[in-house]
């Protein structure tokens, strides 16, 4: 059997383990160890010599160690009572619009992704201090939560970004311009978000209400108090991107800035400094264990030489170059109603990465070509979050919402996924827009 | 897929004393591996203060940080197992009877028991070689044998997490076979 069609066999097989529940990390990481056996014609000895080190490798990786640091960092970002802080200043600005709650929801959900590297965490904290207004203020359940959901995914898009971080490992880019490229794309969703807001308002004014108008001294006191939010966003991005720190000291200043203002703002005692040391050790938990079964897999996958042929096999078929990528996004879409982020880069970046970058896309460098197509995954994996089945986002906040059904969470996010696929088409046949500030900032 | 950062309220409830002792071990050490990261957290803003401010960074800190790191994050699984925080596909399942979502749960916990105790015996074979070359790292001259050996409790523990999940998913089959519960 060529190595190729062990490979889809892999694939095959693992697809159906994760079907029937089991976990994605272990559904990788049987079928890479039987997958490694088979292609090393039965060698057991290679496969336990080659995991005498797997742990000990991935989880030492420096550039890994990013991970459970941002994880950190949202997490005392979510004790230290930023996101109330961040609501309240942009709905100082926004609030007496019609729609403007909802529009401030949004703008604060980004505010917080500046300093929060995971949706979920995003979505959670901000719908504990927004619902609750948007509920006072008579917003429509499907207008309030879905914009919430939909704000939420600013989490990951405004860097930093845990799927970004892992798009860089995998792929050997830099951090620091993933994070760079990321931003222009993530005001864009913002602001696309906002928009779709303003269109639902004007066409039903009863959806979204508008709130109190607040007083310019009002308004320049509650900007103080996001002061710190910014200043964390901009030492980290630009330690990162000017190559002042490496993305783990960036990443290490931004969690002990995010603690020391949940020390000082936020009230963080002993019990919040313990609740933060167990949600980071979930999520991190969670991440890990499938980026170890994801090691396992590509270290055979490499061996079977499938991402190679198939990327040859693409080069060579004739199909156009936009094509191929657009085909790739749509398989995103599909494979974001069953399955996480994460695992979607993890599993699908070893195939398609080689893919991408065997084509030719407007003449562009393959360093651009690779950022590129990082925002796009990115932009295009987060989708999943928002929409049906799975969409994540939406449980979270619908369970917040005691009172909307889930039904109308889900009719209330249809027009901010018309807006993602907006956005996705312009990255997709505008790069300039995710290149912009990697060019213009040259480090 | 399952909600991570969601409070485990109540995922002790259904377990035996034994359930409930390897929950509380493997709390605190994840609690302490999360206060390794914070500590690890000071000691890069010590070491980058110390470099751009006196030219005098933590020796060796980037191998501190790594050696760290891998101890820390290798006691963070048994407890995310635990709580039911694994990333898993549920679209296909989530109306079959809860009996059958059982039993594939108790196939997924077997096999993270397995997985545990694979990466649990080879890590310390690992650690074993590196003690027997004498293996240390560059900078520091810190033998390599000990972070290895640290990890190998995280995953005895993943590997007991995974067996009593099994066993805990089995049982609610066997006792109630109309309601069987999932956990």
């Amino acid at each position: 059997m060529s190595g190729t069609s062990v490979g889809f066999i892999i694939f095959g097989v693992m697809l159906a383990l994760m079907v029937v529940r089991v976990p994605i990390g272990i559904a990788m990481f049987v079928v890479g160890a039987s997958g490694y056996v088979y292609l090393t014609d039965g060698n057991v000895a290679a496969l336990l010599n080659s995991l005498k080190s797997l742990a000990y490798a991935r989880l030492s990786n420096y550039d890994l160690v990013v991970i459970p640091l941002f994880l950190l960092m949202g997490q005392f970002a979510t004790h230290g009572g930023l996101s109330r802080a961040l609501f309240r200043c942009v709905s100082a600005f926004l609030g007496h619009r019609k729609g403007g709650i909802a529009m401030a929801s949004i703008g604060a959900c980004a505010g917080f992704g500046a300093i929060c590297g995971s949706s979920l965490a995003t979505a959670a904290t901000m719908g504990h201090v927004a619902l609750p207004e948007l509920k006072r203020y008579g917003y429509s359940g499907s207008l309030a939560t879905g914009a919430l959901a939909a704000g939420g995914t600013l989490g990951i898009m405004i860097p930093p970004s845990v799927p970004l971080v892992i798009y860089a490992i995998l792929t050997q880019e830099s951090i620091g311009k993933l994070f760079m490229a990321a931003v222009i794309p993530g005001l864009i969703a913002m602001l696309g978000y906002m928009l779709v807001v303003r269109i639902i308002v004007t066409i039903n004014p009863a959806a979204g209400p508008a709130g109190p108008e607040v007083s310019w001294r009002e308004k320049l006191t509650r900007l103080l108090q996001v002061f710190p939010v910014l200043l964390v966003f901009v030492v980290v991005i630009v330690g990162i991107y000017g190559g002042w720190a490496t993305p783990t000291e960036a990443a290490a200043i931004g969690a002990a800035a995010c603690g020391v203002l949940a020390l000082i703002s936020g009230g963080m005692r002993l019990r919040g400094l313990i609740d933060s040391a167990l949600g980071t050790a979930q999520a991190t938990a969670m991440i890990f264990l499938v980026l170890l079964g994801a090691d396992m897999l590509n270290t055979t996958l490499a061996l079977s030489q499938m991402p190679g042929e198939l990327a040859a096999w693409v080069k060579n078929s004739g199909m156009a170059p936009l094509f191929v990528m657009f085909m790739i996004l749509v398989i995103y879409i599909f494979l974001g109603c069953v399955m996480d982020s994460l695992a979607m880069i993890l599993l699908t970046i070893p195939i398609f990465y080689p893919m991408i970058m065997g084509l030719d896309f407007w003449g562009m460098s393959d360093q651009d070509k690779s950022i590129w197509f990082g925002i796009l995954a990115l932009m295009v994996v987060e989708i999943g979050l928002v929409h049906p089945p799975v969409g994540m986002n939406v449980y979270i906040i619908n369970r917040l919402a005691v009172d909307v059904p889930l039904t109308e969470t889900f009719k209330g996010v249809v027009p901010f996924l018309l807006s993602d696929f907006a956005r996705i088409l312009l990255l997709l046949y505008f790069p300039m827009v995710s290149l912009y500030l990697v060019h213009a900032f040259k480090a | 897929m399952r909600e991570p950062i969601d409070a485990p309220a109540g995922v002790a409830t259904r377990f035996g004393p034994g359930g409930r002792g390897l929950l509380a071990t493997s709390k605190f050490l994840a609690i302490v591996g999360g206060l390794v990261f914070v500590a690890l957290v000071v000691m890069s803003i010590i070491s980058i203060g110390g470099r751009k401010l006196f030219l005098l960074p933590v020796p060796g800190d980037v191998e501190i940080l790594q050696m760290c790191a891998a101890f820390a994050s290798s006691t963070f699984f048994a407890y995310c197992h635990l709580v039911n925080g694994d990333v898993k596909v549920d679209f296909f399942t989530h109306n079959m009877a809860r009996s059958r979502v059982a039993t594939m749960d108790a196939i997924g916990s077997l096999l993270i028991g397995l997985f545990g105790a694979l990466i649990a015996w080879r890590t310390g074979a690992g650690a074993l070689g590196s003690l027997v070359t004498g293996e240390t790292s560059t900078i520091l001259g810190w033998p390599l044998w000990i972070p290895q050996a640290l990890m190998v409790p995280g995953f005895i523990l993943l590997a007991l997490a995974g067996f009593y999940m099994c066993g805990l998913h089995l049982r609610g089959i066997l006792r109630k076979p109309e309601t069987g519960e999932a956990a």
